[in-house]
C-alpha cells in the first residue's frame, strides 16, 4: 500500500527523496537502458513525487513515483516538457487543494490532459495505451483506496467468512475500535 | 490382445478426461494422458494475473478478449487471440484453455444438477431432443461427482426455482455446507422476493471447509482466471490424483489423428510435439476428452479412405448441434450501498423460469447476479470522462457501491447446421487446422430474450434502480454443448448411452459435448456425471 507516513517538512523530505532514488538506481541499474536511468534520476530531481503527492491529494510513494515518471517518459515521449509545464503551473498558482486546480482549468486544456494522465497512472497502476499498456502497481494502485476496508483486492482476499456483514456496520464498527 | 503402449489411451487433461483417468488406474489398469498443452504453476498464474495491465473479468467483456494470464504457445494458441474462426451470424467466442488442467482452471465453478424434465425436452416440450437415459439413471453419478469434485451447496432447496420443496431429488446430501452469502445477496432477496423471485444459491467449487488438499475459500473473488489457493475445484486435482496411482501424463503433445481398422477398431493415434516430430500410441481402448471443439474438431480431421467423413462420423452429426447458454445482461444504478464484490465471484441466481410449459414457446433461463470486485473496470472510465480529484474518489465508491449486473442464460437447442469444422484455410503453427463455428439463433431464443427483458423491468422497478445499460449482443457463456451427441440411434447421434462410439466401440467420449439438450444450468457436473458413469462401465462391463 502506498506509504501512510506523515508527510515530512518539505525540505527534509525532498533530501530524502533524492537519497532513496540513487539507493533504489544503483539496486537496479543493470536491468535498466541508459535512456531510462536517466528518466528515473529525472523523476526524483523534476519534483514528480510532489507533483504527483498534489495531483492525488496523499502522500506518493518515492519508488512508484521513481518507476511512473520513467514508465510516462517511456510512452509518451514529450511527457518531461508537459510535465515540466504542468508542474511550472502549479507553483504559480499556490491551489489549496486539486480540487482548485480542476475548477481553475478547463477539461481541454493540455494542463488538464497533463494531470489526467498522472492521475490515471497512479489509480489504475497502468501506463500506456491498448495492447501497449503496461502495469507498475496492481495491490498498490490508488483507486483500490476508496473501498478499502469494504472489498478486498482480487487475488488478496479477506480470509474465510469475511464477507457477509452489512459493510456499513462494518466499517462503522473498525472506525470506534481505531 | 497384442502388445499396446497402454490399456487406456485418454486425449485431454481437463476434468472429464482427469476424472476417468483417476478411475481407471486407481483399479490398477495402465493408462496414458495425452494433453496438447503444458504444465503450469498456480504461483506462476496468479503472478501473471497480477503483474498484467489487463485484469479480465467477467463483467467486461471487451477486457476478456485482450489477454490472459495462461500461456499462449505456438502449438496450442490462446482462445483469447485469433485462433477460432467464426462464420455464423452470431459469435461464438468461447474461451477454453489448452494446459494440463484444462478449461476449468478458469471456470466459475457452479456445479449444478440439471432437473428431471431436461432430459425429456422433445416429449414434454416439443424441442430439441430427449436423452437416451433419464434423471434417476444419472442421479447416483450426480452424487459421485459432487463429492469428487467437492460441491458445496445448500440442501434443501427448489432448484427448479419454483420457492417449492427440495428439487432435483438427491439421494446423497451435498458434501460440503454452502457459502455465506454476502450482504449484497441478502438484500438482493429480500428486495426481489417483494416481486415473487425465489432466490436460489448456486452450489459451487469452492470449498468452505478444508476439503482433501483444498483450504477454504477466502474470498479473493478471482474465480475467473485463476484461484489464488486452490480452494476452488480446477482439472489439475484430478490429474494430480491420477498420477499418484500411477497414470502417465505427455504434456505438450497435440493429438491430431486417431486412426481405425476396416472393421471399425481404433487401432492408434497421433500426436505431434512443439518441435514439429509425430509419434505414435497403441492401446486397447481410447477416451477422446478434450472438450465441445478440439474433440469434434479432431474427429473430423482423422479421415480416411475407409472414413472420408472422420472418425465416429457415420452419423455426420460429429460438429453439428453446437449448444451455449447464450445470454444477455443488464447493469443499474442501485439508490442504496449494496457493495458487490465481496466473497465469490457468484452464488445467487434466481430460475423462475427454469422449468414449465412455456418452454414449447420460449426457453428455460436463469438470471445471475455478477458479484466481482469492479474497481479497475469503473476508474479507468471515471478518469477517461475527466473525473478527478475528491469528485474521482467519491464516485468510485459511489459506483462500486451501487452498480449492479444481472445476465441471463437462456437454454439453446441442437441444430444441425450450428456446427464446428476443422477450416480448410488457416492452420496453426504446427501445420493442424484451427476450428472455424458456425453459429446462430432462432426465434426460440428470442422470444426468451423478450422474457427476460420484463424480468429486467420487473428487477429495476423492484430494486428502485435506474437501468444504466441492457446489452442483448448474444452474450457467449461459455458452455460448449452437442458436438458429439448423445442417443440411441446411430443414424442421427454420435455415441450411444454410455458416450461410447456407434462406429467404434473401443472408443469413448467423455464430456459435456454428449449432452443431447442443454438446459439453462452450467454442464460440467452433468459431463462429470456422464465421465464417471463411462469410467464405471468401461471397468464393469466393458473390463478394459
Ligand atoms: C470462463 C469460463 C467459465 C466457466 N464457468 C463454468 C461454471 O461456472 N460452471 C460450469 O459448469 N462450467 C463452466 N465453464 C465450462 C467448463 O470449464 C467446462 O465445462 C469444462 O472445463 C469441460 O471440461 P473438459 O475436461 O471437457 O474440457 P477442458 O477442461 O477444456 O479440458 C480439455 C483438455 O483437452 C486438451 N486437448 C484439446 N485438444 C487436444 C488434442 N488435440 N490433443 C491433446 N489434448 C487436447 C486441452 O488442452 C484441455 O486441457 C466455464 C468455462 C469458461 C471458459
Ligand atoms: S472466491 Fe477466491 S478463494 Fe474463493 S474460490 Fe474464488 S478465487 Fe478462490
Amino acid at each position: 500500500m502506498p506509504q501512510n507516513t506523515k508527510a515530512s517538512p518539505a525540505f527534509s523530505r525532498r533530501r530524502l527523496l533524492q537519497g532513496m532514488a540513487v539507493l533504489s538506481l544503483s539496486a537496479v541499474c543493470s536491468s535498466l537502458f541508459p535512456a531510462q536511468m536517466a528518466a528515473a534520476q529525472q523523476s526524483a530531481e523534476s519534483g514528480f513525487v510532489a507533483t504527483s503527492s498534489f495531483l492525488v491529494s496523499r502522500p506518493a510513494s518515492p519508488i512508484l513515483a521513481e518507476r511512473y515518471y520513467s514508465a510516462l517518459c517511456r510512452h509518451y515521449a514529450d511527457f518531461p516538457t508537459r510535465f515540466a509545464a504542468l508542474k511550472g503551473y502549479i507553483a504559480t498558482q499556490n491551489f489549496a487543494h486539486v480540487d482548485a486546480f480542476l475548477r481553475a482549468v478547463d477539461a481541454t486544456h493540455p494542463l488538464f490532459q497533463t494531470a489526467s494522465l498522472i492521475i490515471a497512472s497512479w489509480y489504475t497502476g497502468v501506463v500506456g495505451e491498448g495492447a501497449g499498456s503496461e502495469l507498475i502497481a496492481y495491490a498498490d494502485a490508488m483507486m483500490y483506496l476508496p473501498t478499502k476496508d469494504i472489498l478486498v483486492v482480487p487475488t488478496y482476499g479477506g480470509g474465510p467468512d469475511s464477507w457477509g456483514w452489512d459493510p456499513a456496520q462494518k466499517v462503522k464498527e473498525k472506525g470506534e475500535a481505531a | 490382445m497384442k502388445q499396446v503402449d497402454a490399456d487406456v489411451v485418454i486425449i485431454g487433461s481437463g476434468v472429464m478426461g482427469g476424472l476417468v483417468a483417476t478411475e481407471l488406474a486407481k483399479a490398477g489398469k495402465s493408462v496414458i494422458i495425452v494433453e496438447a498443452g503444458p504444465r503450469i504453476k498456480r504461483q506462476e498464474i496468479v503472478e501473471r494475473f497480477r503483474n498484467s495491465p489487463f485484469k479480465m473479468s467477467l463483467t467486461n467483456m471487451k477486457l476478456q478478449g485482450v489477454g490472459s494470464p495462461y500461456p499462449d504457445l505456438p502449438h496450442v494458441p490462446s482462445t483469447y487471440g485469433e485462433y477460432l474462426q467464426q462464420t455464423g451470424p452470431v459469435k461464438y467466442p468461447t474461451k477454453y484453455l489448452r494446459v494440463v488442467g484444462g478449461t476449468t482452471w478458469h471456470f466459475g465453478s457452479a456445479l449444478w444438477r440439471m432437473i428431471p424434465n431436461d432430459f425429456k425436452l422433445q416429449s414434454l416440450y416439443g424441442r430439441g431432443r430427449d436423452w437416451p437415459i433419464d434423471y434417476q439413471e444419472l442421479e447416483p453419478w450426480y452424487g459421485r461427482a459432487e463429492r469428487e469434485l467437492g460441491v458445496s451447496g445448500m440442501d434443501g432447496q427448489d432448484e427448479s426455482g419454483h420457492g417449492g420443496e427440495a428439487w432435483p431429488p438427491r439421494s446423497t446430501p451435498f458434501p460440503m455446507t454452502g457459502l455465506e452469502p454476502s450482504y449484497l445477496f441478502k438484500r438482493l432477496s429480500e428486495l426481489l422476493g417483494k416481486g415473487g423471485y425465489n432466490p436460489v444459491m448456486e452450489p459451487n467449487g469452492r470449498a468452505t471447509r478444508p476439503y482433501g488438499r483444498r483450504p477454504a475459500c477466502a474470498g479473493n473473488n478471482n474465480c475467473n482466471p485463476v484461484c489464488p489457493i486452490a480452494a476452488k475445484y480446477d482439472g489439475s486435482m484430478h490429474i494430480d490424483e491420477a498420477e499418484r496411482h500411477g497414470a502417465t501424463l505427455l504434456d505438450n503433445s497435440v493429438v491430431y489423428k486417431i486412426e481405425a481398422d476396416d472393421a471399425g477398431k481404433i487401432t492408434g493415434i497421433w500426436y505431434r510435439k512443439p518441435d514439429g516430430s509425430n509419434h505414435h500410441l497403441t492401446a486397447n481402448y481410447f477416451v477422446l476428452a478434450a472438450y465441445g471443439i478440439e474433440s469434434p474438431k479432431l474427429l473430423l480431421m482423422s479421415t480416411s479412405a475407409r472414413y472420408p467423413n472422420g472418425i465416429a462420423n457415420g452419423s455426420d452429426q460429429v460438429g453439428r448441434n453446437l449448444m451455449g447458454h447464450t445470454g444477455i445482461s443488464m447493469n443499474v444504478m442501485m439508490k442504496e450501498d449494496v457493495w458487490p464484490g465481496q466473497g465469490p465471484t457468484e452464488l445467487l441466481v434466481y430460475l423462475n423460469n427454469r422449468d414449465g410449459p412455456f418452454r414449447k414457446d420460449f426457453p428455460s433461463y436463469k438470471i445471475k447476479v455478477r458479484n466481482t470486485v469492479p474497481t479497475a473496470d469503473y476508474a479507468a472510465s471515471l478518469i477517461k470522462k475527466g473525473v478527478l480529484g475528491s469528485k474521482l474518489d467519491e464516485e468510485l465508491k459511489r459506483m462500486s457501491a451501487r452498480s449492479l449486473n444481472f445476465a441471463i442464460d437462456f437454454e439453446t437447442l441442437p441444430l444441425a447446421e450450428n456446427r464446428i469444422v476443422p477450416s480448410k484455410t488457416r492452420q496453426d503453427a504446427i501445420g493442424l487446422p484451427v476450428p472455424e463455428i458456425y453459429y446462430s439463433v432462432t426465434d426460440y431464443w428470442h422470444a426468451g430474450k423478450t422474457q427476460g427483458l420484463l424480468d429486467f423491468d420487473n428487477f429495476a422497478r423492484l430494486l428502485n434502480a435506474d437501468v444504466s445499460k441492457i446489452d442483448t449482443g448474444y452474450q457467449d457463456r461459455q458452455h460448449i454443448m452437442g458436438t458429439t451427441i448423445m442417443g440411441d440411434d446411430a443414424k442421427n447421434s454420435v455415441v450411444n448411452r454410455h458416450c461410447q462410439s456407434h462406429d467404434h466401440p473401443n472408443l469413448f467420449i467423455a464430456g459435456t459435448s454428449v449432452m443431447p439438450s442443454a438446459s439453462c444450468m452450467n454442464p460440467t457436473l452433468t459431463g462429470a456425471a456422464l465421465s464417471l458413469r463411462l469410467a464405471d462401465y468401461l471397468l464393469k462391463t466393458v473390463k478394459v
